[in-house]
């Protein structure tokens, strides 16, 4: 590791701490800006002023804002995040636990499917260009594109689990092999292979198809567009052309030399992506009941669980603040020519 | 430089978030007296054209013109009853709902001990020309119509609730005399602005604690507990005659009484009942025993297969039952939601419960039902012999005393519910256990058939604290929880030591789903058995047209009523 890469590492890192500082510092005030509190959105006029007050006591939101803020600082300084405010007032350690490796399980085939798919049929299409299949594949992209992805969801379930039945309908594993299941990292398919157990392991795959085909098929439409137009410019340079008078075959020129130089956007794109799945899966979660963190964020700010909510964006930020860094190292492996 | 001046901006933002943080309490403070400062006019009388000396001398009568009218509050009785003789309420269930909702024309509803219909026999089904009388009567002309604001929250009860206000605004502007502005807040917003009274007319839900007309009454009508729901109605007539059926333990007396309250309660107008919402269960062919009663009770244990079953487990032993809802505490002493309570009721019994799907109150946990003291004061209850646990811990009545210890002191959700009736509890001798009340209850019965009621085991729920997901629940019901994946799936096993007959299906396991649809095509393709609450009514109609399932109305308690702020002041 070169001297000037490993300064860009360290500044790149240190800069993450303020940008998780600020953000969940924002956090912490709008939520409290926000009308509505933990107690009244959770429980209505069931309870009494005066119980709530006791409820808000209990739960430490009567204490000053500014000791709030600073314990919940220390919270996420020491990992430790304290307890949700809402719906069972569990650890959000554990609640994240569950939910973080679920969403992961998930997001992982389905941005690997968003990309072979995208970057294929947008080469493929680029190489084709005016020609038919061109057309096709730019339809279809705008098609997947635009078919909103609860109800592309819906159609597969009952197409696929309801009319013929061949894959599960929701969730991340059946049921009853669930319930002799050990779970230790909450992967499924880690704790499966971990515990030697083949048929969940089967299971939890044929789980997956469904969410992540769904998923995945909706997101590849976009990067079918963005791969064909860099690909039609890179086809166009002047290197290709010189290749091309080479004799090097058209396939090797199209997939081999074209499409890694039109890597490095596509390659952002699919970082940003990635990120924002792991917040941005609602809709997918809900439709297949899968555990994930998104249903889970979008639930605790309608219950205005402040504890939960920063917490979960906290660490958000820190995974976009990773898989920036990772894509920016990415860079100078695809791209020889840049140097940090 | 360039990192310089974002994080610039980013201190920018933050401040200004800061800034409107602070803001927020400070705009509530100017927004709220205004009427406070009667436009202290100065007295005419004082200047002195006749310098008539004794003229000039502060007189006594200068106070007694600025004073603003009383505080002029918005809803007279008048207005009250126009409105309630202007809704429609078989309109509403037809329009919005195509005739699946019960129009409500009590508070109490129908199947409940002692329910009447005192708006029906008030209005009947409408009465136009009463109201558009009534609005005459208070001075308004089709020049001059009475405005006010109508709130809803546009999530919370379902997106129908906007079409239901839209047709209320319809029938209400009909009588020619009223314009209704419609306005919606999200869930969280509505709360604090209804608790703190700013909404003058709104909707709202209620489901009931326990079963009897008492918790349907007092929590709108009582000066004690009408604030807690916006309601803010106070008459002295009305709380005489609440409590004194809800003293009275005479079913004769009470029957009587009740009578009265409803006649008054459409006379006074404090809330006006709009519809019942059911709920609907739906399960495939050879599912037996799904019955649930007005109580709102799912009991497992009476689940069977019939012989044509095609469990989706695949095995007779085991059922899988679909519910939206989700796990919020299991801990009786702190649990107050529709799901946890129906957990904690399958894997425990209360004192008293319901014969499954009826309202008739029986012993549980008890061994019969409790002997009144003649003051009202004191119900005691003799337990069933030899009670225990599932892990085989003995139950005796000094477990009941720790029970309730923990609830009043733990401060869990529920507590203040049974903090308000119940003063201490003693154990005379292992079996029996006396509760003293506050005051005489009438309907202590039906509230030591709750939740709050099932003695939690103390080897898992600890005493000095609220456990409110416990790895396995033994307790003293059919069935004990013997895992549970949140968002996932619960499973419950017979329990060995249950004191009644073995359920009939020895395995339950409850799979949690995040939204209807995928629940009503999971129990069309079989992957449950039953699809509980829920489901919904545009998926319970889809659902009636699936060969092999079938889908029942249940006739829940959930009530949708319109509450006026008695204490909503006109302002100019």
């Amino acid at each position: 590791m070169s001297t000037s890469l490993r300064r860009f590492l360290v500044t790149r890192l240190l800069l993450t701490i303020p940008m998780v500082l600020i953000l969940v510092t924002m956090i912490f005030f709008v939520m409290r800006v926000l009308p509505g509190d933990p107690i009244r959105s959770q429980l209505g006029p069931r309870v009494s002023e005066e119980q709530a007050d006791a409820l808000r006591e209990r739960l430490g939101l009567n204490r000053p804002l500014y000791i709030q803020y600073f314990d919940f600082l220390w919270d996420m300084v020491t990992l430790d995040f304290g307890t949700a405010l809402t719906q069972g007032e569990r650890p959000i350690r554990d609640e994240l636990g569950e939910r973080l490796p679920a969403t992961i399980e998930l997001t992982i085939p389905a941005i690997t499917l968003t990309a072979v798919i995208g970057i294929f049929s947008g080469a493929y299409a680029a190489k084709n260009r005016k020609k038919p299949v061109d057309y096709i594949i730019r339809l279809l992209s705008i098609a997947v594109y635009s078919i909103p992805i609860f109800f592309m969801g819906l159609i597969f379930q009952i197409i696929f689990s309801v009319r013929i039945p061949i894959l599960p309908l929701s969730g991340r594993m059946d049921t009853l092999l669930l319930t002799n299941f050990t779970s230790i990292t909450n992967f499924y398919i880690i704790d499966a292979i971990l515990t030697r157990n083949w048929p969940a392991l089967w299971s939890v795959l044929m789980h997956l198809v469904l969410p992540s085909v769904t998923l995945g098929l909706a997101l590849s439409g976009v990067f079918v567009r963005l791969t064909r137009v860099n690909m039609i410019e890179m086809l166009q340079s002047d290197f290709i052309t010189a290749g091309r008078a080479r004799g090097i075959s058209e396939n090797k020129l199209v997939y081999r030399h074209a499409l890694r130089n039109t890597f490095i956007p596509i390659l952002t794109m699919l970082g940003l992506q990635f990120a924002i799945l792991l917040a941005g899966a609602v809709l997918t979660e809900t439709t297949f009941s899968w555990p994930g963190v998104g249903r889970y964020l979008v639930e605790r700010i309608q219950l205005r669980d402040y504890t939960a909510v920063q917490a979960t964006i906290g660490i958000f930020a820190l995974f976009v603040a990773f898989i920036s860094l990772l894509m920016d190292i990415l860079y100078a492996f695809i791209d020889p020519r840049i140097r940090y | 430089m360039k990192a310089k001046k974002f994080f610039v901006l980013l201190i920018v933002l933050l401040l200004s978030s800061l800034v409107l943080g602070a803001c927020q309490p400070a705009a509530e403070v100017t927004e709220e007296p205004e009427v406070t400062e009667p436009e202290v006019t100065e007295p005419e009388v004082a200047e002195p054209e006749t310098t008539e000396p004794e003229v000039t001398e502060p007189e006594v009568t200068e106070p007694e013109v600025t004073e603003p009218e009383e505080p002029a509050f918005l809803w007279t009785k008048n207005l009250r009853q126009a409105i309630a003789a202007a809704i429609d309420r078989e309109e509403i269930v037809d329009r919005v709902f195509e005739g699946r909702n019960i129009p409500a024309y009590h508070m109490v509803p129908d199947g409940y001990p002692y329910a009447t219909q005192p708006f029906f026999d008030k209005y009947g089904t409408r009465d136009l020309d009463l109201a558009i009388q009534l609005l005459s009567d208070e001075g308004y002309t089709e020049d001059n119509k009475f405005v006010f604001d109508l709130w809803y929250p546009p999530e919370h009860y379902g997106t129908t609730t906007a079409d239901v206000m839209q047709v209320i605004k319809e029938q209400l502007e009909e009588t020619g005399l009223m314009t209704v502005n419609l306005n919606s807040m999200n869930w969280a917003e509505y709360v604090d602005g209804f608790v703190a009274g700013d909404l003058p007319f709104f909707i709202l839900g209620w489901f009931p604690d326990f079963a009897d007309p008492e918790n349907w009454l007092s929590p709108f009508a009582s000066c004690l507990q009408s604030p807690d729901n916006g309601v803010n109605y106070c008459n002295e007539d009305m709380d005489a005659l609440l409590q004194a059926a809800a003293a009275s333990a005479d079913p004769a007396e009470r029957e009587s009484l009740y009578q009265q309250i409803g006649e008054l309660y459409a006379e006074d107008v404090p809330t006006i009942p709009l519809f019942w919402e059911p709920e609907f269960v739906s399960y495939r062919d050879g599912v037996e025993g799904v019955v649930v009663g007005a109580p709102f009770e799912f009991n497992y244990h009476v689940l069977s297969f019939g012989a044509d079953a095609q469990p989706a487990s695949g095995s007779t032993d085991t059922i899988i039952i679909g519910t939206t809802d989700e796990v919020n505490s299991l801990d009786s002493v702190d649990a107050y939601a529709t799901h946890d309570w129906e957990v904690i009721k399958n894997t425990g019994v209360a004192l008293l419960s319901y014969t499954p799907g009826t309202s008739e109150l029986v012993p549980g946990a008890a061994a019969a039902m409790p002997t009144v003291s003649e003051d009202g004061l004191t119900y005691t209850f003799t337990l069933r012999e030899n009670l225990k646990f599932a892990d085989g811990t003995p139950v005796t009545a000094q477990t009941y005393v720790d029970h309730w210890n923990r609830l009043d002191t733990l401060e869990g959700q529920v507590s203040g519910l049974i903090q308000l009736y119940v003063d201490s509890v003693e154990a005379l001798d292992d079996l029996t256990v006396v509760y003293n009340l506050k005051d005489s209850f009438g309907f202590f019965p039906a509230l030591a058939a709750t939740a709050p009621f099932v003695v939690a085991n103390p080897a898992t729920f600890l005493t000095d604290e609220i456990v409110q997901f416990p790895d396995i629940i033994d307790g003293l019901g059919a069935y004990r929880m013997v895992s549970f994946t949140p968002g996932e799936q619960m499973v419950l096993e017979a329990n060995p030591e249950y004191f009644g007959e073995a359920p009939l299906i020895p395995k339950v396991i409850i799979r949690y789903f995040a939204d209807p649809t995928t629940m009503s095509n999971a129990v069309e393709s079989g992957e449950v058995d039953v699809a509980w609450r829920t489901l919904g009514p545009v998926e319970a109609i889809r659902l009636q047209d699936v060969e092999g399932v079938t889908v029942d109305k249940v006739d829940a308690p959930a009530l949708r009523y319109m509450v006026f702020n008695h204490t909503f002041t006109v302002r100019e």
